[in-house]
């Protein structure tokens, strides 16, 4: 293999394209290549090793005593703990005829400590090794536009001036620079504004603002921001969720560009944003229905894109809401708008729902309000939503059930009897409502109700308990040596990992009086809150992240295939990186039902 | 015996005695995998463009110790290998005089015999730099790979032709192909066919 061919070799393996130039070429030159025949025994813990091995080809399995945890195979590297830590507890053994590259241990430790980033690696705690993997898979797999930061993309400049500069002045600034809008700064009561064209022509023209007077009042604030560094993709939803044509670009807070939609849709070939406008311009229940199909075909198009599944399932989670708002306002008349709230609850509550799932959805009535007036348009709201490809809640925990849709006081009823004496019907219920969000309507009735959730469970020890103890209730499918334990190769991730997780931290939001719905979002809170430590708290939210993951990907290439959907993914099925993460995020889960076991003293209730 | 008589007489011909060490001793479990890029087939007027060579220790292909020259050519080198080999006048411009570049790789090679794809080619053309040079021809073994091959092919399939093109060898051993061709990437392959060969009793 010639430099070029090895060097681009081995900056396919992660994490060898971590290395500079001259480290690479360094390590090119210390490598040899070795054959090994079938049943060869590399190293043991009776023979330590001598060389990072990489595969050309050929697999290797490594054996812990006589069980068989792990088979490398081509472009896979081993064992870098055997030659930091100078021993090994297993043994490597040649499975199929082995050619391979041999870097001798004191060129690999060299490298290690000549690259930070490279030692990094191979010594960093789980949570970042995982981080490190999963930045690799994204660089590999996904498409340039989703990994792009908004400092990859085209910023144009910006024009700046003060509040007391002239329209006809800012205006030639903006000409001169080829920008689109002007940023004002240090504005009466503000510190930013913007002036975009429209604005003026809106004043100018049309309101005859004389065109030399300052521009600082008819500036638009607060003006929306995206930091640099942050993905584009988020910038993308931030022109969806607010409708917006152009973006502020900052770097810690100062202001560095403009990004326009313009710019980023032309990566973009999907045009979500036409998705949000299609559903804010809709006027008919059928122009809306056609809208949350194309949402559909994009998201079918992410995928087959490889785009990082929570950025679908936020897409997702942004999109339909507007679908539910705007159903919202075209099925209730106008004046019931403000005497209701539209809530949705579980998983979609906490943004975490993907692909169709089921409605969780519920309204919450004003007291001075005759419930029976919305019964019409809630049923007509599940039928519609039905007709949009949403599948009915198999609890019937919808608007078109009288139990979901009753006036406040009714809920705070139920509040209190899901917080005495509570059956396992009435923990899943408080649960589910405790995650719920505002879709729409008056937003105050649902803060007040959990705000009454809130005061019911305070200091309630046992009933805490009770309600952690739903965390515990399942085993993780992990066992003494890390081995994963499945039944017919297949592993249920949803009670093996996820939902441990999700009630686990729902709890401690609970007893911690966290509004946040989303898990995700809950655990910075937790950490913030001292509840949670941060390394640790860092590894739950990957190990959380992996199994949707990992479900996601089973149920996409299900629905390419027509099964159906359950939470069991086929272990066969996953490569070797998965696998470890895999196990790496039970083990976390392990980790935490310790730690809830302890901070709710399960073991005082049964 | 043939051989050796023949070897004792090239011996006697070597007219610089600083180049002994090419009639010494070697590692025993040592040979080079060498291979060349030259300005066309026919090794009179003919000349070398690059060397590729490579130590294999055992089972052991020491890629950390290879030799890799780039030659001058007397003239400039014609469009028709230029495709070939895809080693362009530019490329050589830094490349080494041709007998500096014969010194060093016999200083490389020692002793050690020497393994190559259709070998008998490359040691022509080297030899058309060494015996003006030193008044032998190179004297080390010679050991063609396709000739090993075919010696374990032809026990199951007597009858018949066998193909010994390289990338069908390759294949047909399951090994895997580098990149593009050059001496120093075939060097690598044909190492890599010795060694698997070295290790299997039958095809």
């Amino acid at each position: 293999m010639s430099m070029y061919d090895l060097e681009a070799f081995l900056r396919s393996i992660h994490p060898f394209q971590l290395l500079s130039k001259q480290e690479i070429g360094k390590a090119i030159g210390a490598m040899n290549i070795a054959y090994y025949k079938k049943d060869t025994t590399l190293f043991s813990p009776q023979s330590s090793a001598e060389f990072l091995y990489i595969i050309i080809k050929g697999e290797v399995g490594e054996y812990y005593e006589d069980e068989l945890i792990k088979v490398y195979s081509k472009g896979n590297s081993f064992d870098a703990d055997a030659l930091i830590y100078g021993k090994s507890d297993d043994s490597f053994v040649v499975l199929e005829e082995l050619i391979c590259y041999e870097l001798k241990k004191v060129d690999f430790l060299t490298l290690l400590d000549s690259n930070a980033s490279f030692k990094a690696y191979f010594i960093q705690d789980l949570a970042n090794k995982i981080q490190s993997a999963k930045q690799k898979e994204y660089t590999t797999e996904l498409s340039g536009f989703m990994m792009a930061r908004v400092q990859d993309s085209y910023l144009h400049e910006p024009t700046i001036v003060e509040k007391e500069c002239s329209i006809m002045d800012a205006l030639r600034q903006m000409e001169h620079k080829k920008s689109s809008c002007i940023i004002v700064q240090n504005g009466d009561d503000y510190t930013h504004g913007i002036v975009t064209d429209s604005v003026v022509r809106r004043h100018v023209l049309f309101n005859e603002y004389d065109k030399n007077a300052a521009i600082g009042p008819i500036a638009l604030h607060p003006i929306i921001t995206i930091e640099v560094d942050d993905y584009l993709f988020n910038a993308l939803l931030s022109f969806t969720k607010h409708s917006i044509k152009r973006i502020v670009v900052t770097r810690k807070g100062e202001i560095v560009g403009i990004l326009e939609q313009l710019d980023l849709l032309s990566y973009f070939a999907n045009h979500t944003y036409l998705v949000a406008v299609q559903i804010r311009k809709a006027e008919t229940i059928d122009e809306l229905k056609q809208a949350s199909f194309d949402l559909i075909n994009i998201i079918k198009k992410l995928h087959a894109k490889g785009t990082k599944v929570d950025y679908i399932a936020k897409l997702i989670s942004e999109i339909n809401e507007k679908i539910y708002e705007k159903l919202y306002h075209m099925i209730v008349p106008k004046e019931l708008w403000h005497k209701a709230c539209l809530i949705v609850m579980g998983s979609e509550g906490r943004k975490e729902q993907m692909l169709k799932t089921d409605q969780d959805n519920a309204l919450i009535i004003d007291d001075d309000m005759d419930a029976s007036v919305y019964e019409p348009y809630m049923k007509r709201f599940t039928e519609v939503l039905i007709d949009f490809g949403f599948p009915p809640c198999e609890g019937n925990i919808m608007v078109s059930n009288a139990y979901w849709c009753k006036p406040m006081r009714e809920y705070k009823k139920e509040i209190t009897r899901w917080c005495d004496m509570p059956s396992m019907e009435d923990v899943m219920n408080l649960a589910i409502f405790f995650d719920a969000l505002c879709v729409a309507g008056e937003a105050k009735m649902l803060a007040e109700l959990k705000a009454s959730i809130f005061e019911r469970t305070r200091g309630q020890d046992v009933f805490m308990a009770n309600f952690a103890k739903a965390a515990v209730a399942f085993e993780t499918p992990i066992g003494m040596f890390t081995n994963l334990i499945a039944n017919n190769n297949k592993i249920d991730v949803k009670k093996g990992g996820i939902f441990p997780i999700v009630q686990g931290i729902r709890s401690l939001s609970l007893q911690q009086g966290i509004e946040e719905t989303d898990t995700v979002s809950r655990i910075k809170e937790l950490i913030h809150k001292g509840i949670l430590d941060e390394d640790f708290a860092g590894a739950l939210a990957e190990a959380f992240d992996t199994l949707l993951n990992l479900r996601l990907k089973d149920r996409l290439a299900r629905s390419a295939s027509g099964t159906a959907f359950d939470n069991l993914i086929d272990i066969t099925a996953l490569n070797q990186l998965e696998l470890e993460l895999l196990k790496d995020s039970f083990k976390i889960v392990n980790k935490f039902k310790k730690f809830l076991s302890h901070h709710f003293k399960l073991s005082m209730v049964s | 015996m043939l051989k050796r008589l023949l070897n004792h007489l090239n011996h006697k011909k070597l007219n610089d005695e600083r180049y002994e060490f090419l009639f010494g001793d070697y590692p025993e479990d040592e040979v080079i995998v060498f291979d060349t890029e030259t300005t066309g087939l026919n090794p009179k007027k003919d000349e070398i463009l690059s060397i590729g060579a490579l130590k294999i220790k055992g089972n052991k292909i020491l890629t950390s110790e290879k030799f890799e020259l780039f030659v001058k050519p007397s003239c400039d080198i014609n469009e028709e290998s230029i495709k070939i080999h895809q080693i362009r006048n530019i490329d050589l411009q830094n490349g080494c005089e041709p007998l500096d570049a014969i010194v060093q790789f016999l200083h490389f090679i020692g002793a050690r015999p020497v393994v190559g794809y259709y070998i008998e080619f490359d040691v022509k053309m080297i030899n058309k730099y060494i015996k003006p040079l030193l008044g032998i021809t190179l004297p080390n073994r010679q050991i063609e790979v396709s000739g090993i091959y075919h010696d374990k092919k032809i026990k199951f399939i007597p009858e018949g032709t066998i193909d010994l093109r390289f990338d069908v060898i390759m294949k047909d051993l399951g090994l895997p192909i580098f990149g593009k061709h050059d001496a120093l990437n075939d060097a690598v392959m044909t190492a890599m066919m010795y060694i698997k060969l070295q290790n299997i009793s039958k095809i």
